[in-house]
């Protein structure tokens, strides 16, 4: 979490350009779809834009402002999706998401935050482990007959949305591994990965989370934690360490999304793809799984003048973008046309964030301006990565009566191999 | 200062209730504009109002007279005349209406169009328009009124408020004026008449805030034949760029000796009519450039400042006079034509007695889409950017000046050695936009206001182009216009409810 001192720099060096509320400018093709801040196209407010909640830092770090209902609204509308942070980056270099992420926290420090849908969230989490209060010891329950290794050097993390919503994601991700011969192993004792619970600036119990976690990794023995959720996926890989004071690559695993898993096995000649998979599919990229899920880097503000030394920088061009449509493209059948804003210009389809639990109406909204980007491909299908995402959007699908699939790719993969 | 509750419920009526508010949390958040933060004496406003129509921005400008309340209007850029108690501010981004007639060359848009909105619609029909060096991101009808230039003003025209076309303009007494082709039916295809042209009224070529007489909310603006070829993007932020096609477009730098030769040849191309665009090309973009990487270490300022004081310092320090220029050719029609315009600039620079070599550049990240234009921030700290236009032979004496200014105040605005002046042609070289950047930290922002005070008033001497923060010191010399454009002021603002005029 970033110092007081680090806090008002970044925010001060924001000089309201707007180059946050738009995609990377070079790939603006039409003015549908050339903005790219959830809150800002909706409620078009300056507060609800990410120079409007960088200002409003300031102004409630000087006394200025307090957490009004109308800040909180902002601050807790915006998805945390980091658009803003990765375009801010390619001329300005501010963290801008970070500034935001910590105005949460200072929201929550100071009992104003968070919304009571997150409270209801964290009490869920520290009674059963899971974010919806089912009981804990249904965590397994998605196995149907699916037996794990006792012991390998592959954990599979499942997460809560997979292990008790849309549990056929967590088998089709278990058979795709078995299929391959991947040996993988549960966690003894899986927990919330708490994604939500740190975006929503619940850092204590985000912290209780991580390290109840990375103690149960340490415990397996695995060196390799695979997810097909990509907000586990962003916990394990930034939020985690963050948490933790440490760097990604000083973690004691290696975490990898199950496509970049998939696409490593591809590349290596022991993955292919037999089935006929007829279909015209677009990709939307998960914000955790693209723009957000470059590894941390644990930094001490060091700045000679202006330059800040021995940083390194997290601007969303390391995301993992280009194996989710490695295999997509891999699949006999299958064609895929991209979207206006894909990859690190992808439009945020409200999952992220807590926003979802707090505010389900813009997060439709947000959602269905996603399906309607996809119409726009003439494709019949859209593909995604992360099963809080596939659920949003398949209710925005029904919403709009668009005729539009929804899958996450676990569906897709499953029905090649 | 609080609205009365009546007129609150006036706006309110106008807007409907949820596109207004006098939440502190949002009227903080709209009482800053763009630049450092602390600036100025900037009040928080008392209400803020989105309007989507121009009716609703005549109901407002009408609540405003009735109840004498001030207003300020924008989109992207700084509100002006916040300085006042008790202003409504009017945001009119939810104003995004666009229309592109391909056949007439020319597009409708309302404040809300961004430039790179507009630019990616036109590529699609083959047309294209002048991104201002600024930015994409900023409203093309706002831009246009006020400066609206790019670097392809070159070949295309300069001053963005000579192509707008007709337009709809509500006056700060509250009447919705059409202008042009739109006073006789909804076309906005031509700006002349019927009656006098009011648009130089409306428009402000950068002298004050365009809305100090009112608020302009629809312009038809010219566009332009472009090669059919797509300029395709590629990359993920933040190296992202545009694909140039290599038959219709090739870059060529030349460097001369002494700043002299450079801005002689310089007005050659232009005379010969050759090039998308010409400039000099200021070291620090070389810098700029390396600071545009992705993750290593050694990007953003890092990368910025290691380049500039290992690479680029020396070697000016070694000839200070020493120029770069580039030009970006360009084979309109065809690709002869480029092969025409590769030749002429052979002979010119051999004229010279320099060579023109062809770039491997095959890219474009800021003449198109503009889409790096507020990079120079990226080496931290502040800058000031001393804008001018005029000649180049006018441009060439007023950065003597910058120059000359800059010592005063070195340390601790850097130490440029007089090389940060870049000199952009417009108009085939009739005018030239002259900026200099002059960067200081952030604790050292001030000094960098006494070094723009400095260079205007010496500027007014060799009869500058008046900008705008300096008109009572520039007016003497140019007409007294500020008292000028008071009067039309009074005229169609009587309640004095629109911004200040300078």
């Amino acid at each position: 979490m970033l110092s007081v001192d680090e806090y008002t720099r970044q925010a001060k060096m924001c000089m309201r350009c707007t180059f946050c509320k738009f995609i990377d400018l070079n790939w603006v093709k039409s003015l549908r779809f050339s903005r790219q801040c959830p809150i800002d196209t909706r409620y078009a407010f300056n507060l609800f834009s990410p120079h409007g909640l960088l200002h409003s830092a300031l102004a409630e770090l000087d006394g200025t402002l307090e957490f009004t209902p109308k800040l909180m609204e902002a601050l807790y509308q915006c998805t945390l999706c980091g658009a803003c942070d990765a375009r801010c980056k390619r001329n300005l270099d501010i963290e801008v998401l970070q500034v935001i992420e910590n105005l949460r926290i200072r929201c929550v420090e100071q009992g104003k935050g968070p919304m009571p849908e997150h409270r209801v969230m964290a009490d869920n989490i520290r009674k059963t482990r899971n974010e919806y209060g089912k009981p804990h010891e249904d965590r397994l329950k998605w196995l149907d007959g699916i037996k794990p290794a006792q012991k390998a050097d592959i954990v599979y993390f499942v997460g809560c949305n997979s292990a008790y919503k849309q549990p056929e994601l967590a088998r089709n991700t278990a058979r795709i591994l078995s299929h391959n011969g991947t040996e993988f192993m549960l966690l003894a004792d899986e927990w919330c990965a708490g994604n939500y619970v740190l975006a929503t600036g619940q850092v204590d119990l985000a912290r209780e989370l991580a390290e109840h976690n990375v103690k149960a990794i340490q415990e397996s023995g695995a060196k390799t934690v695979i997810t097909s959720s990509a907000e586990v996926y962003k916990s394990l890989k930034v939020d985690f360490p963050r948490l933790l004071g440490k760097s990604t690559e000083d973690m004691p695993y290696t975490p990898l999304h199950i496509t970049e898993y998939l696409n490593q096995l591809m590349q290596d000649g022991k993955l292919e793809f037999k089935k006929n998979v007829r279909m015209k599919v677009t990709y939307h990229d998960p914000c955790n799984l693209g723009r957000l899920s470059e590894p941390w880097q644990e930094w001490v503000p060091n700045y000679v003048r202006v330059i800040p030394i021995g940083k390194v920088w997290r601007r969303g061009d390391r995301g993992i973008y280009d194996p989710p449509r490695n295999i997509l493209k891999g699949i006999p059948g299958i064609e895929v046309i991209e979207m206006e804003r894909s990859r690190s210009n992808t439009w945020c389809a409200g999952s992220c964030g807590g926003t979802e639990l707090a505010f389900p109406d813009f997060a439709m909204w947000t959602a269905g301006e996603r399906i309607e980007e996809a119409q726009a491909t003439g494709t019949d299908a859209i593909v995604t990565a992360s099963p809080d995402v596939k659920e949003l959007l398949t209710k925005a699908a029904a919403a709009k009566k668009a005729n539009m699939a929804v899958y996450d790719i676990t569906e897709i993969i499953y029905k090649a191999i | 200062m609080a609205l009365s509750k009546e007129a609150y419920q006036a706006l309110e009526s106008v807007v409907g209730p949820e596109w207004v508010s006098d939440d502190p949390a949002i009227l903080e958040a709209d009482h800053v504009g763009g630049g450092v933060h602390g600036g100025g004496d900037i009040k928080r406003p008392a209400c803020s109002i989105q309007p989507e129509t121009a009716e609703e921005v005549q109901g407002i400008i009408k609540v405003c007279n009735k109840y004498m309340i001030p207003f300020s209007a924008t989109t992207t850029n700084p509100p002006p005349g916040l300085d006042r108690e008790g202003v409504i501010f009017i945001d009119l981004k939810r104003m995004r209406k666009m229309v592109i007639d391909e056949e007439n060359l020319y597009a409708t848009v309302e404040p809300g169009v961004s430039f790179a909105a507009l630019q990616g619609e036109l590529f699609k029909k083959g047309l294209v328009t002048f991104v201002p060096m600024c930015g994409g991101n900023v409203s093309v009808l706002a831009n246009s009124l006020n400066v609206g230039e790019g670097a392809i003003s070159y070949r295309y025209g300069d001053r963005g408020y000579r192509r707008i076309l007709a337009a709809e303009w509500v006056t700060a007494d509250g009447e919705i004026l059409r202008i042009g082709s739109s006073a006789l039916q909804d076309d906005y295809f031509w700006g002349e008449g019927p009656g006098p042209d009011l648009r130089g009224m409306m428009a402000s070529s950068n002298l004050e805030s365009p809305t100090t007489r009112g608020i302009c909310t629809k312009i038809g603006i010219r566009v332009f034949p472009f090669v059919s070829e797509r300029l395709e993007p590629t990359g993920d932020a933040p190296v992202t760029t545009l694909m140039l096609p290599q038959n219709r477009f090739r870059y060529y730098n030349f460097i001369f000796d002494n700043k002299e030769d450079a801005i002689d040849a310089i007005y050659e191309i232009g005379k010969c009519e050759i090039g998308l665009f010409v400039m000099t090309v200021p070291p620090w973009f070389f810098a700029m450039a390396r600071a545009r990487g992705s993750a290593e270490v050694l990007t953003g300022a890092a990368g910025f400042w290691d380049y500039w004081e290992n690479h680029e310092a020396p070697l000016i320090r070694e000839n200070p006079n020493r120029t770069t220029c580039r030009a970006l050719l360009y084979g309109i029609g065809s690709d002869k034509r480029l092969a025409y315009e590769e030749k002429v600039l052979q002979d010119i620079c051999a004229k010279y007695g320099v060579e023109a070599r062809a770039s491997r550049r095959t890219t474009d990240e800021t003449h198109f889409m503009s889409a790096d234009a507020i990079v120079s921030n990226l080496a931290g700290g502040r800058f000031t950017s001393v804008i001018l236009f005029e000649s180049l032979d006018h441009a060439y004496k007023c950065a003597g000046i910058v120059n000359v200014n800059t010592r005063k105040h070195v340390p601790p605005v850097l130490d440029d050695y007089g090389t940060t002046n870049w000199f952009l042609p417009f108009e085939m070289c009739h005018i030239c936009k002259l900026e200099c950047l002059r960067f200081a930290s952030v604790e050292d922002a001030g000094e960098l206001a006494l070094l723009m005070q400095d260079c205007h008033k010496d500027f007014v001497d060799v009869g500058a182009y008046p900008v705008r923060p300096a008109a009572e010191l520039y007016g003497p010399k140019w007409e007294n216009y500020p008292e000028k454009t008071r009067k039309f002021k009074q005229l169609l603002d009587p309640n004095n409810v629109a911004p200040p005029t300078s």
